[in-house]
């Protein structure tokens, strides 16, 4: 077992030479055959799958597992920045949640890409994509997991730029890669500064810099020698950055049109995997966050924000994958109210079962828009049920599972519940159970679009290949009982084991009232969903969505266009930033370069005046020169005289 | 009159001036090799006078004026060499009309 622990490095190495040998040996005999590139990601993956395996159990038998290993990278006088990994027992759940679902998308992706021009280039930017995000699961430290936040950053913009001819797949990539850099600065400032105010302590404590295992030292130094203003401020800088990835508002636009790339990416990066980084990282980083109630509390507060207000959009989509997009969004607000509320566990635990219900979710849309050749508008399907009976089971699992009803969700979202309850904070309780409603309402609205009713659409649909469900119905057994298993036992409603497992225990709560009352909320959403979308509970209450449109219509004008904040960045882009722009671009133009030229002007001048005076005559030498020493003399004597 | 030190350094100053004069106004290359040696003879009047006067008992500035008698022939005679290898590739011995090192 240890073997596997002390050789985790294997796990993102093996991926980054996948993605080598594809980018570099393309021109081998070899790689006419297609599977080629799949059987290196998948095999590459496998194995990681199989290390994480072992490192989980190991991790799951030790108390307070942790192995590290060091190496130092680049040293400048005293700063030795150290690369290397470290396992605990967050990494061991997280590897095993990037392989396990990258492992089933890169299946699901030998077909869904099959007939597209770029099957190999999709293979190894999922390789890169899997190095990057493995590599930052293992990270040692803080630097360490800045150099892979960007290289994770950098896979994303290439998928989602991957169809790049498309003006709007590039546009959505840039778009991705410049609200990422807004949260990259964020935490590169975190970063220099907890090295800049612990410096000495590192030095006095020899350990590796920026290690994650003492992190709690160390941020216990930094609030004690300089103040809570301090910690604050480092902490909401990383936070920024996990705001970024996490698409939490105001930096959430970017997911939403990230959906531009192949569905596969949106279910692995868009969904299980990188967006969870920011989670992630406020997990790593969790004993600054801890020290700083403001920050904690702001943390509350934008999870709210962003998962009230991507639910309330979700309602209006019509297209799936923008559902499911809005839908991340809201878990991801989730997630980060649970990190803010204090239960780092039910935070942590919603992403993991978050990972596996969404990736499913996308990866169903992936195979109806499949079979419906590149439809993605909701209002043109319908009655896929009985064409394609196992994504709409397992798309009705997941539909169960975001929405918080018994199946895996429930149990994460009841975690962040009481996490919300035991700091007392109702307001946010009372909102977030009114979110989890409104989640179940737009899913189940979806669901019954997608899969119930008369088929609405023109081509005709076709039953998806084995390669594409086979993943869907591995899939679904997480998303369905993940959240049991983890929660550990039946009696009581908590995330007794999981919470253990990752550390920070919440307090276990065994009311039934609030998991009672979140089902109940849940269901009335799944009940509206029905008599609003579904044909066969329309026979007992019809409620017509289209007149609830018309009767709030700026309300629904207000939802579809995104609470105008796209809007509001493109004028704050125009009527701001690009006049400061514009004004330095002059400022640059005229009075920098004007300075430079200026100079070089001088200079010719000065030459070609000085010329004049080599003539290359003989006499005139001679008399500048006599003439001069006769000055010379005239001077002296005149000083000797007077 | 008796004559002194005064006299022999007014006739070098004299010397010396004339040897800048022709230096300046003359265009003819030999007239400016013969002001450079009256340049050099207006120095060696000045060593020889002040060696006479003043230093009595040593023979420096009689060492100094030989000297610059035997580099100045050596000079005359690299001098007219340049100017013989000159007037080879241009028939004239006016300094006008070398002036191709103009910047």
């Amino acid at each position: 077992m240890n073997f596997f622990v002390e050789n985790a490095w294997i796990i993102p190495v093996m991926p980054l030479l996948a993605f080598l040998t594809i980018l570099f040996c393309r021109s081998f005999k070899l790689y006419e055959n297609k599977k080629i590139s799949m059987l290196l990601t998948v095999g590459s993956t496998a194995i990681g799958l199989i290390f994480s395996s072992f490192i989980l159990t190991w991790a799951a038998g030790h108390e307070n597992a942790l192995y590290q290993q060091n190496f130092t990278w680049i040293q400048v006088d005293a700063i030795k920045l150290p690369i290397g990994w470290l396992v605990d027992n967050l990494t061991a759940a997280m590897l095993m949640v990037v392989t396990s679902v990258s492992i089933l998308i890169q299946i699901y992706s030998h077909e869904y890409m099959n007939h597209d021009d770029g099957y190999h280039k999709f293979f190894a930017y999922l390789a890169l994509f899997n190095f990057s995000m493995l590599g930052l699961v293992l990270s040692s430290n803080l630097f360490q997991i800045y150099i892979f936040w960007e290289l994770v950053g950098l896979s994303s913009y290439l998928l989602i730029g991957f169809w790049f001819k498309r003006p709007s797949a590039a546009s959505a990539a840039k778009k991705a890669f410049i609200m990422n850099r807004i949260g990259d600065f964020g935490l590169l400032l975190g970063v220099v500064s907890i090295l800049y105010f612990s410096f000495d302590w590192w030095i006095i404590n020899n350990q590796p810099l920026l290690s994650f295992a003492v992190f709690n030292d160390v941020a216990n130094y930094i609030f004690i020698s300089n103040g809570p203003v301090v910690i604050s401020l480092i902490a909401f800088a990383i936070f920024l950055g996990a705001m970024a990835k996490s698409a939490q508002f105001p930096l959430h636009t970017w997911l939403p049109d990230a959906m531009e790339g192949p569905t596969p990416i949106s279910a692995l990066i868009h969904a299980a995997t990188m967006v969870a980084a920011g989670v992630f990282l406020i997990a790593r980083t969790y004993p600054i966050f801890k020290l700083s109630p403001e920050i904690m509390m702001f943390m509350l507060i934008i999870g709210l924000i962003t998962a009230f207000m991507a639910a309330t959009i979700a309602i209006v989509q019509t297209d799936i994958k923008k559902i499911l997009a809005y839908s991340t969004c809201s878990q991801l607000g989730f997630m980060v109210m649970g990190m803010g509320a204090g239960a780092y566990a039910a935070g942590l635990f919603h992403l993991v079962t978050h990972a596996y219900f969404k990736a499913m979710l996308f990866l169903c849309s992936g195979a109806v828009i499949h079979a419906l050749a590149d439809q993605q508008d909701v209002r043109k399907m319908g009655g896929l049920r009985k064409h394609m009976p196992a994504v709409a089971y397992t798309y009705l699992i997941g539909t169960f599972a975001i929405s918080g009803i018994l199946l895996s969700g429930f149990w994460s979202k009841e975690g962040i519940f009481m996490g919300l309850e035991s700091g007392k904070h109702w307001i946010f309780l009372i909102t977030a159970i009114i979110v989890a409603g409104m989640t179940s309402f737009y899913m189940f609205r979806s669901y019954f679009l997608v899969f119930e009713g008369e088929y609405k659409g023109e081509t005709k649909p076709h039953m998806p290949n084995k390669v594409l469900t086979i993943p869907l119905i591995i899939l679904a057994i997480p998303s369905a009982i993940l959240g049991f298993v983890l929660s550990g036992s039946l009696k009581g409603f908590g995330i007794g084991s999981f919470a253990k497992f990752v550390g920070y225990a919440g307090e276990h709560h065994a009311s039934l009232m609030l998991p009672a009352v979140s089902l109940l909320i849940s269901l009335a959403g799944l009940f509206i969903a029905a008599i609003m979308y579904w044909d066969k509970a329309k026979e007992f209450i019809n409620i017509d969505p289209e007149v609830i449109k018309n009767k709030f219509s700026y309300c629904y004008k207000f939802l579809i266009n995104k609470w105008y904040i796209d809007d509001l960045y493109l004028g704050f882009l125009r009527m701001i930033f690009l006049p400061v722009a514009r004004f330095v671009a002059w400022f640059d133009r005229t009075i920098v370069d004007g300075i430079v030229n200026l100079v070089g002007v001088t200079v010719k001048f000065t030459g070609n005046t000085l010329r004049l005076l080599q003539n290359g005559n003989l006499q005139t030498y001679n008399a500048i020169l006599f003439s001069g020493l006769l000055i010379y003399i005239i001077a002296v004597l005149a000083y000797w005289l007077l | 009159m008796e004559i002194g030190l005064t006299h022999f350094v007014i006739l070098s100053a004299v010397l010396f001036s004339i040897g800048i004069l022709g230096l300046i106004v003359s265009r003819n290359i030999i007239k400016v090799l013969m002001s450079i040696e009256i340049l050099l003879n207006a120095v060696n009047i000045n060593f020889v006078a002040f060696a006479n006067y003043t230093d009595l008992g040593d023979l420096k500035g009689h060492v100094f004026a030989i000297f610059i008698m035997a580099i100045a022939a050596a000079e005359a005679a690299v001098g007219l060499a340049l100017l013989l290898a000159l007037y080879r590739n241009k028939p004239s011995v006016d300094v006008e009309d070398y002036d191709i090192l103009n910047g």
